[in-house]
């Protein structure tokens, strides 16, 4: 049914366009000026600056970011060689054993 | 054989952002048929549809850097959108959608001389096919002409709309159906799709 109806759609035509539309509309043109968009350098050098700069999909990037910041803690050398115990000592610089004279 | 022959069109609008009136030639003979049968499509009227091309070809010719290449739109899908706007807003402001019917299609066929019993039905046809489709709401209108006449994919007409590809097919469901319901209504097509012998004649 549908296949029918589009085939009756497609009946729809279009009246040729005069053959001379392409020229005139190039001959009109010739009448008009061009409204050059007009920079100044420092202008250009914004622009490229910060296209330069651009991230293209920024919670994509952060979530890369994180997870990469993520996988390097877990798996670098001085991480492992912490014992659990440390962990809270290094993390908060607590120093275990206190000699006198260290402050010294 | 033009040295533009073979550049894209997009490598062409950034040469006519440099005021390039070859350049600018070049696309217009490459798109102004095509653009055209939108125009056509969307206002029902010859003349319309040729000032609607001209006006977006030399609007784009004074204004260039309206199309952004860093956007990374394809020429055509944003110049579509331009003759649609263009086209909606002439529709508007002559409100001249119910009074065209079909009269340059009248005058091609006074001009033509043979099987005039067979052209004046095709007429017939085309202009009940036409009237159904102007007298769709505008946004089924655009919605039907891009998927289905100009044979954009539902995405790209979507962009051109500015609206979701779901909220497009919805529009398009509407427009097939509003077609169907008016030509039925007028006894056009009956139930199953046909059309009846000795089809009604509209004046």
């Amino acid at each position: 049914m549908d296949k029918m109806f589009d085939e009756l759609l497609e009946k729809r035509s279009v009246p040729a366009m005069r053959s001379n539309l392409e020229y005139r509309i190039t001959q009109e043109s010739l009448r008009v000026t061009p409204k050059v968009q007009q920079t100044n350098r420092l202008e250009d050098f914004i622009r490229a600056f910060s296209d330069a700069l651009l991230i293209p999909k920024p919670a994509v990037v952060m979530g890369l970011v994180l997870v990469c910041g993520v996988f390097l803690g877990l798996y670098s050398g001085d991480f492992e060689a912490l014992g659990a115990a440390d962990e809270f000592d290094v993390l908060f610089m607590v120093e275990d054993e206190m000699i006198y004279g260290d402050f010294l | 054989m033009s040295e533009l022959e073979h550049v894209a069109d997009e490598e062409l609008m950034i040469r006519i952002i440099g005021a390039d009136h070859e350049a600018f030639s070049e696309l217009v003979g490459r798109h102004t048929k095509m653009f055209y049968a939108a125009a056509y499509r969307m206002c029902a009227n010859q003349n319309d549809a040729e000032d609607i091309v001209q006006d977006a070809f030399l609007k784009l010719w004074q204004r260039p850097e309206a199309w952004q290449p860093d956007r990374a739109a394809k020429f055509t899908t944003w110049f579509y959108r331009v003759v649609t706007n263009l086209s909606i807003d002439h529709m508007r402001k002559a409100k001249k959608t119910q009074n065209t019917k079909g009269s340059d299609h009248l005058e091609r066929i006074k001009d033509s001389g043979s099987n005039q019993q067979e052209l004046l039905e095709r007429h017939e046809q085309h202009d009940n096919l036409e009237r159904a489709i102007q007298a769709l709401p505008e946004r089924q209108k655009v919605a039907l002409n891009l998927c289905f006449y100009e044979g954009l994919s539902n995405k790209e007409a979507a962009e051109i709309m500015e609206i979701g590809v779901k909220a497009l097919e919805s529009l398009l469901i509407r427009a097939k159906a509003g077609v169907k319901t008016i030509l039925m209504r007028e006894g056009v097509l009956d139930d199953n799709l046909h059309e009846p012998t000795g089809g009604r004649s509209h004046g």
